[in-house]
């Protein structure tokens, strides 16, 4: 019974959450857009013409007929390695999101709801990795530990995102640690780990969700930066990578010194579009999330 | 003679003052707020013994230092024999569970984000009360019966801000109770409600005391509320007790110059009445540099030197009353 209660309670928030959702067209359009995307990740497989890693044709022909975008240096269709780049660019900025997420607000509720010397410790931690200029830093990980990796370039992402988080989650938690509702759960007994658990975690959560899509969206535009610099993994073609490609294999001058537009436009307004959608939802979250955002209807 | 249940000796909590960048240049003193000095009481068991006096003066904080949620100065706490302020963690969790509080503010003592069977069930969870599932339900919903949460699945899945501020009280009640419990410090728990709920939350408080012999340390600012709860009272003013007693002896026949002004403030019905008027004026004084001597004197009618000088201690002036005033010639001819 319990359980069912539950589950119909959780289902009500998400339906009154949607509707405020709903009456923000700017994050209706956003989600359209990531949905979008996401689809075209998840189906890359059944959607693209072609294998994208495959030469299956001359080099650099130009857009039109059985190759909507054309082929690449390599004669591989543009395409296709368009619609799969949509998975590791996606999936890149998904997990470092998640990774973010958990380093940062474990970070942060135990340094907030600990203090003392672990709060200090773990806070001049998080202000190393805010003062260190990131791109940098990214790049000497991803040198240092392979640069080639999908997991390295992850590890890089992440390790450079998590200082703001923490910062920010353990604000609420110093705030949160002072109310009255902590207080009684010590009174009953409660320990610390249960303290954070059920009672600072859960009221720092609506927080956490918009601060993440943010996360995701820096996280796709460092990677396809650093893509861009020839720090990818070119076993798995990023759109950062298609624009590496396309700048060191003369994508700018293409077969007769004219830039291949379609093979450098699509790949950029691929990022900015996902973005955008991104930013919008996040938007569209913050406004569910904070009802002073919020504007009268 | 029977044994009290608690027992506080000398307890004192003082909180250090931050002063700014540059009084810390100007002076290395460190400064203090007492804002519990030197108090001892006990509460007998199935007793309720009432603290009173205005904002500030350390009532609240009193009784969050007894229950350990503030770290005490100095001074211990005797619970049923044993002293509990130098247990370590492991060992003060049962006493977690035979020493509960009731908050003044049902808004700001309940997470919002669990609902009304999360919240009366954590304390089972957290001292494995219940062996069961079912036997969980059977305990929040007994103890939600006991507040008069009726019937209890109308209210268990409910959040905090689907409830009026009353069941909100009854919800943090329930939780405290939940864990049978035989001490509670009810921390004016009735301020903020409406009067039509005081009555019936003050009525089931009483009634426990009698059933479950639940004794209580009852912080309360209302002399009216207090008599009709307490057995005995203790009168605190900036950190100290200043008068303590049985609680009609001390409503009737108050000795102690604050006890008499508060008394003279609570409003009597019939307009024709003679009262007595002990005027105090002035308000009450930092705690940070509380005046020398009796704390109370530069307030007092009565204060002569000595009271400037020397802090009186609490003197037996009938049988289970004791006052500490310099002065007590005077008052007692009111």
């Amino acid at each position: 019974m319990a359980l069912k209660r539950r589950l119909t309670d959780w289902r009500n928030r998400l339906v009154s959450s949607a509707f405020i959702f709903r009456h923000n067209r700017a994050g209706v359009i956003g989600l359209v857009i990531v949905l979008f995307f996401i689809s075209m990740a998840i189906f890359a497989p059944f959607i693209a013409p072609f294998n994208p890693y495959e030469r299956i044709d001359r080099s650099l022909l130009p857009p039109g007929g059985v190759y909507l975008l054309g082929t690449n240096d390599m004669g591989q269709d543009i395409f296709s390695e368009l619609i799969w780049g949509a998975r590791v660019s996606l999936s890149i900025g998904f997990t470092v999101a998640l990774v973010v997420m958990f380093i940062g607000t474990t970070v942060g509720v135990v340094a907030g709801y600990t203090g003392g010397l672990v709060d200090e410790v773990l806070m001049r931690f998080a202000d190393i990795i805010l003062v260190l200029p990131s791109i940098p830093l990214m790049i000497l990980i991803a040198a240092i530990m392979g640069r080639h990796n999908f997991y390295v370039m992850i590890l890089a992402l992440s390790v450079v995102g998590w200082g703001g988080l923490a910062r920010m989650v353990r604000a609420v938690t110093l705030s949160l640690k002072e109310r009255t509702f902590v207080e009684a759960a010590r009174a009953l007994g409660a320990s610390g780990g249960h303290i954070m658990a059920k009672h600072i975690l859960p009221n720092t959560a609506p927080l956490i969700l918009s601060s993440v899509i943010y996360q995701a969206v820096g996280a796709m535009m460092a990677e396809a930066g650093l893509a861009f610099l020839g720090l990818g993994d070119p076993t798995a073609k990023s759109w950062g990578m298609m624009l590496h490609y396309a700048q060191t294999a003369g994508g700018w001058w293409g077969a007769n010194g004219n830039p291949m537009w379609n093979w450098i436009i699509p790949p950029g307004l691929c990022i900015a579009l996902v973005v955008l959608g991104l930013m919008l939802v996040g938007q569209a979250v913050e406004e569910i999330v904070n009802p002073r955002l919020r504007r009268r209807r | 003679m029977m044994e009290p249940l608690l027992e506080v000796r000398n307890l004192r909590k003082y909180f250090p003052v931050r002063g700014g960048f540059f009084r810390s240049l100007l002076s290395r003193r460190q400064m203090w707020v007492k804002a519990v000095d030197d108090v001892s009481f006990h509460v007998m068991p199935g007793e309720i013994f009432g603290l009173a006096g205005e904002s500030g003066c350390g009532k609240t904080t009193t009784g969050k230092t007894i229950l350990k949620l503030i770290e005490p100065t100095a001074g211990e706490v005797i619970f049923d024999g044993t002293e509990i302020f130098n247990l370590p963690p492991q060992e003060l969790k049962p006493f977690r569970r035979r020493m509960q509080i009731i908050y003044q503010d049902p808004y700001e003592s309940l997470n919002p984000r669990m609902n009304v069977f999360d919240i009366i069930s954590e304390g089972i969870d957290i001292h494995e009360l219940a062996g069961s599932t079912s036997e969980k339900e059977e305990l929040v919903a007994s103890a939600l019966e006991m507040v008069e949460l009726t019937p209890p699945e109308e209210f268990i899945f409910r959040y905090p801000h689907e409830l009026s501020g009353g069941q909100r009280q009854r919800v943090c009640i329930a939780r405290a109770l939940v864990l049978n419990p035989e001490f509670i410090v009810a921390d004016e728990p009735v301020s903020m409600l409406d009067v039509s709920i005081r009555a019936s939350i003050l009525k089931l408080m009483l009634k426990w005391k009698e059933e479950s012999e639940i004794s209580y340390l009852f912080i309360t600012h209302d002399l009216a509320v207090a008599r009709h709860m307490c057995d005995r009272i203790g009168i605190m003013y900036l950190g100290k007790i200043v008068e303590m007693g049985d609680i009609d002896r001390i409503i009737e026949t108050p000795r102690h110059p604050y006890t008499q002004a508060l008394m003279a403030a609570v409003p009597v019905p019939d307009p024709t009445a003679e009262r007595t008027k002990v005027m105090i004026t002035g308000e009450v004084p930092t705690p940070i540099e509380p005046p020398s001597g009796c704390r109370f004197h530069p307030r007092c009618p009565y204060a002569k030197e000595i009271c400037k000088r020397e802090t009186p201690g609490l003197v037996e002036v009938e049988r289970d009353h004791v006052v500490a005033c310099h002065q007590l010639e005077h008052s007692i001819h009111l």
